[in-house]
């Protein structure tokens, strides 16, 4: 009899541990990643159109705050280069977007409506180049599951509906030794899978960081693949660094 | 070989009957694998110019060939909460469907405007409750953006128009299809009219097959009921009928075959064309069976014996219905060579039933004879018909006359000829579509009420981020929107000039195109970024290197498409350095064109080929090339006759009436082949007969009359609001008419005529013999 009463305890405090797992704890499993407080970088962009189509697009990007600051330089092609875009996200108001035009010796502020507009005609949105805030949606864990021999979580990411989200929802495959998401899908507001993403990391000094994200768009049919080279990390950019003045001067 | 085939009937007509009925079987199990397809690019040759431009164009920007609909409520204006919700709710199901690549309403516009400094790139409708107030904004916006505004509403401004792009890999029977099932399923309060040519090539062939299987029925009917009053023998009736029944069958299953041995071939497809083949190939095996049913009567009247009267009857008609059969094969055949893939299949399924038509005709008929219990006193094989009567009248006195008669046949032909000279060749896709049509309606709508229902595509090259070239592009939209039938152009360039004028603070004085390239790449730019990808990337390559422009138009016939299009060449060579731009207009519309004048082409070339083929045939069967030229004349005077009338009374030539005219040749040939054969067997019996042709006349006339009046059920296909119908209706009613004119006037005078020669010439052959 003891033995059974031994049995079911160890059940108990096991169902305990696993409901202990839940995506909460998985979201904020990922939220405490450690991230360096500044980088830079040289990414290149090939867009492909859902006709076959590419293109090619090399960029300087210095971001802060987990991307709440960023400045990018257009580097290639020809046409574009000397180009320069700012944004710095609010809290508790809108993001600034700033976009220069060399040509016109302009800086023109955009202000765009929606989250999900392209990033620089990208299939990427400026929602998915923003890290989502912890507390702004609720989680499920949907199981396990082995992704290229990697053990990972799948989390589901709802967003509250006081959220602007393009999304209705989130899977993320989020591998259990290092809480990093591998591959998410996103489903559209009408419950439609509407992209793919895969995340190839590699480490940086002591951080472990994308070297290369590929998005697809599976209505469309295109895709984005943003290559990241030359990674530098807590180089102390300041405010200073994100400023409309800098849109003009040389890439650092 | 007649003695033996005669013998099949004669003395083993049970095991005939069952062996023509499996072998019909076995090839009628063919008939589940005939693929209907009603996708009208699938005729369209692939290596037409003005396709391969198009195709190119669709690999690059996707398709240009958009279906529109507008939408109204009956309110003075459109722009209420009610009409955009539900252009909000049409317009995200639209996206949604796989056949649709793209929407473009006023639901899914984007609105760039310079706002207090600011850049603003929003949707032209809000997410949300709709209010009276973004009504108004809306109202505001495109107010002061004619593009977007012409675009997006009618010129009255009661009517929200939505612009649907197909996805290129999608037929547009299928696109329509699913398009309208998603806006008549919201339509209740609302009015809708539909227009485009992807719309109107995929709803056309549906109605088409829908009004013809209708009409079919009704023409069968008819056709069951005339020839019964003449016949006056039901059995004879269903015996005519059961071959024109296993004919088709055999027809449709070796077509079906043919698809499934050819692995899916586009040869072998039941297309739009193909349509006209059971009426082509009903006519022809009707024409058989008559021939032999009122042979046999008139020879049970004389003979009073079934097995003589069917030995008779087969012995004197196998020559004349085989040569009949092999010459309409042999004019069938040359469309193995047109340039529209379901043509050979159509041609060779044709064939096939010919000939098999021909076998049970002289093999099945004649068993069914033989076993059936006629009974005596039986009022077809004891009276002639009024029918008979009367054609015997004619024939005597026609053939009194034979030099005014043959005169007058003659200046009918040559009248006709100068008709030739008037025919108007004009392919307006709505010129298919009588008025009061639904569709034609609808188009007619779009034309009055909005941009009308039609559009080119306009393909650009050069270095796009040149001014230049951009000023060039800019002055061909204004020289092309001079034309009255022109609503709207739209290209790069009208990006351009928007993108400057919000770069300059919303200033109207800088919606102009800039002076330099720099500028021009910064706009690209700032559009790539701030608007949807997928807008530029349907207007610009990736490169910056071809461009897409669009012109929008009303109903527009051919030969004014024709005239714009040389206007436009003419213009950009001497307005456009092709050094550095390089402009060339297509879009459905052009190669349709394009396509009916080759169509058009082919089916003169084939319908020549035949002529010359049957006149070499009849040369070789009858030993003497006099029998080829007496062959032809009859079809040849009803081919001309059918041209000349057309010119007369100013009715377009088309691709559908160039195809349809080879049902002339069929017929034609066939009254020409029974002719000449009957007043050769005349005239070897009894060279010198007074009567010879009057005979002949009569002996011939009647079954020709009864296949001529048989053929009258075709005259429901004129009640069809769609024209290609009326065409199969009228052409079927004419190929009859001047045809049996053809061999009953010109054909019996001429012979009449020249009979000493002629007579000379069997005699010469008998003794050769």
């Amino acid at each position: 009899m003891r033995k059974v009463l031994y049995t079911a305890a160890v059940l108990v405090f096991s169902m305990g541990f696993v409901h202990a797992q839940s995506g909460r704890d998985i979201a904020e499993k990922m939220d405490s990643v450690d991230r360096p407080a500044d980088m830079a970088s040289n990414s290149t962009l090939v867009l492909t159109n859902a006709r076959g189509k590419t293109q090619e697009k090399t960029i300087r990007s210095l971001s802060a705050e987990d991307n709440s600051r960023q400045i990018i330089w257009f580097l290639a092609p020809a046409r574009d280069k000397g180009v320069a875009f700012l944004k710095i996200e609010h809290s508790d108001a809108e993001d600034d977007m700033l976009l220069w035009l060399p040509a016109f010796k302009k800086v023109r502020r955009i202000k765009s409506s929606q989250k999900g507009e392209s990033f620089m005609g990208s299939d990427m949105s400026y929602e998915d180049m923003t890290s989502r805030e912890l507390s702004e949606y609720s989680y499920e864990l949907l199981g396990e599951e082995t992704l290229d021999g990697r053990l990972c979580w799948l989390l589901l990411s709802i967003p509250d509906e006081a959220v602007e989200s393009s999304y209705s929802r989130i899977v993320s495959w989020v591998e259990k030794s290092s809480a990093l998401p591998l591959k998410e899908e996103f489903y559209d507001r009408a419950g439609t899978l509407f992209k793919r993403k895969t995340i190839v990391y590699k480490r940086v000094e002591s951080y472990v960081l994308p070297s290369e994200i590929f998005m697809e768009d599976l209505q469309n049919g295109s895709s984005t693949r943003l290559s990241i080279t030359e990674q530098e990390v807590d180089k102390g950019y300041g405010e200073d660094v994100f400023q409309e003045k800098n849109l003009s001067r040389r890439p650092m | 070989m007649k003695r033996f085939i005669l013998n099949q009937s004669l003395s083993h007509p049970v095991r005939s009957v069952i062996l023509s009925v499996v072998l019909t079987l076995l090839m009628g199990l063919g008939i589940p694998y005939v693929s209907i397809d009603d996708d009208l690019m699938r005729l369209i040759p692939d290596n037409i110019e003005s396709r391969v431009l198009w195709e190119h164009i669709e690999e690059e920007f996707g398709s240009t060939d958009f279906m529109y609909a507008a939408l109204g409520s009956g309110a003075s204006s459109a722009l209420t909460p009610e009409t955009v919700e539900k252009l909000r709710v049409i317009s995200g199901e639209l996206e949604d469907l796989p056949e649709v690549e793209e929407v473009i309403s006023m639901a899914t516009m984007k609105k760039i405007v310079s706002e207090d400094g600011f850049m603003v790139v929003s949707d032209l409708v809000p997410d949300g409750a709709l209010s009276e107030q973004d009504m108004a904004e809306i109202g505001d916006y495109l107010r002061s953006n004619e593009l977007s505004s012409r675009r997006s509403l009618s010129r009255d401004g009661r009517y929200i128009n939505i612009m649907v792009r197909p996805a290129t890999s999608v037929s547009q029977s299928r696109f329509a299809t699913a398009v309208l099932e998603v806006i008549e399923a919201h339509r209740d309060g609302f009015e809708v009219h539909y227009g485009g040519m992807a719309y109107i090539t995929g709803e056309v062939p549906k109605l088409m097959l829908k009004d013809v299987s209708i009409l079919m029925r009704a023409a069968i009917l008819i056709m069951i009921v005339l020839l019964y009053a003449n016949l006056r023998s039901f059995p004879g009736l269903m015996m005519i009928l059961i071959t024109i029944v296993l004919s088709a069958a055999s027809m449709m299953g070796f077509l079906g075959w043919m698809y499934r041995f050819s692995g899916g071939s586009d040869e072998f497809v039941f297309s739009l064309l193909n349509s006209s083949m059971p009426i082509i190939i009903l006519t022809i095996t009707n024409s058989y069976g008559v021939h032999v049913l009122t042979h046999f009567f008139r020879n049970m009247r004389k003979l009073k014996d079934r097995h003589r009267a069917v030995e008779e009857t087969i012995g004197n008609l196998i020559l004349p219905i085989f040569m009949a059969a092999i010459t309409t094969v042999i004019a069938f055949m040359t469309l193995i060579f047109a340039p529209i893939k379901p043509m050979m299949g159509y041609g060779l399924a044709i064939s096939v039933a010919v000939l098999w038509g021909l076998m049970l005709s002289i093999v099945l008929i004649p068993s069914l004879i033989i076993l059936f219990p006629w009974k005596e006193g039986n009022r077809a094989m004891t009276r002639a018909s009024l029918l008979e009567k009367v054609i015997n009248a004619f024939s005597s006195h026609v053939l009194a006359h034979p030099a005014k008669y043959f005169s007058f046949g003659l200046m009918v032909v040559a009248l006709s000829v100068y008709g030739i000279t008037l025919i108007n060749v004009e392919v307006n896709i709505m010129d298919f579509l009588k008025p009061g049509n639904s569709i034609r309606e609808s188009m007619d709508f779009l034309d009055e009420h909005m941009t009308g229902s039609m559009n080119m595509a306009m393909k650009i090259e050069g270095d796009m981020l040149d001014p230049a070239l951009l000023k060039e592009v800019e002055a061909l939209q204004e020289f092309i929107a001079q034309n009255p039938e022109v609503t709207l152009t739209a290209s790069i360039v009208d990006v351009v000039k928007q993108m400057h004028r919000v770069v300059m603070d919303d200033d109207p004085a800088y919606e102009s195109i800039p002076d330099e390239a720099d500028k021009v790449a910064n706009l690209f730019t700032l559009y790539s970024m701030s608007g949807d990808p997928d807008d530029f990337s349907a207007l610009l390559d990736y490169d910056y290197q071809n461009a897409l422009g669009m012109v929008q138009l009303t109903t527009i016939s051919t030969k004014k498409i024709i005239r714009m299009l040389e206007d436009i060449e003419t213009y950009l060579a001497e307005h456009v350095d092709a050094e550095r731009t390089q402009i060339r207009l297509t879009g459905l519309m052009v190669f349709l064109k394009d396509f009916a004048a080759l169509v058009i082409r082919s089916s003169m070339i084939s319908i020549i080929a035949s002529v010359f083929l049957i006149f070499v045939v009849a040369w070789i069967f009858f030993r003497h090339y006099s029998w080829g030229l007496v062959a032809i004349l009859p079809l040849t005077a009803a081919v001309l006759l059918n041209f000349g009338l057309m010119g007369y009374f100013g009715v377009n030539m088309n691709h559908v009436i160039s195809l349809l005219t080879s049902i002339i040749i069929g017929v034609g040939v066939d009254f020409a082949v029974h002719y000449i054969a009957r007043f050769r067997l005349f005239a070897a019996q009894d060279p010198d007969d007074p009567e010879l042709s009057l005979k002949t006349a009569r002996d011939v006339g009647y079954p020709i009359a009864l296949d001529v009046v048989s053929n009258l059920g075709f005259a429901a296909l004129l009640f069809s609001l769609l024209r290609p119908l009326n065409y199969m209706g009228g052409l079927s009613l004419f190929a009859m008419f001047s045809s049996s004119f053809g061999t009953l006037i010109l054909l019996a005078t001429a012979i009449e005529l020249w009979k000493k020669p002629l007579l000379r010439i069997i005699e010469k052959e008998r003794k050769s013999i």
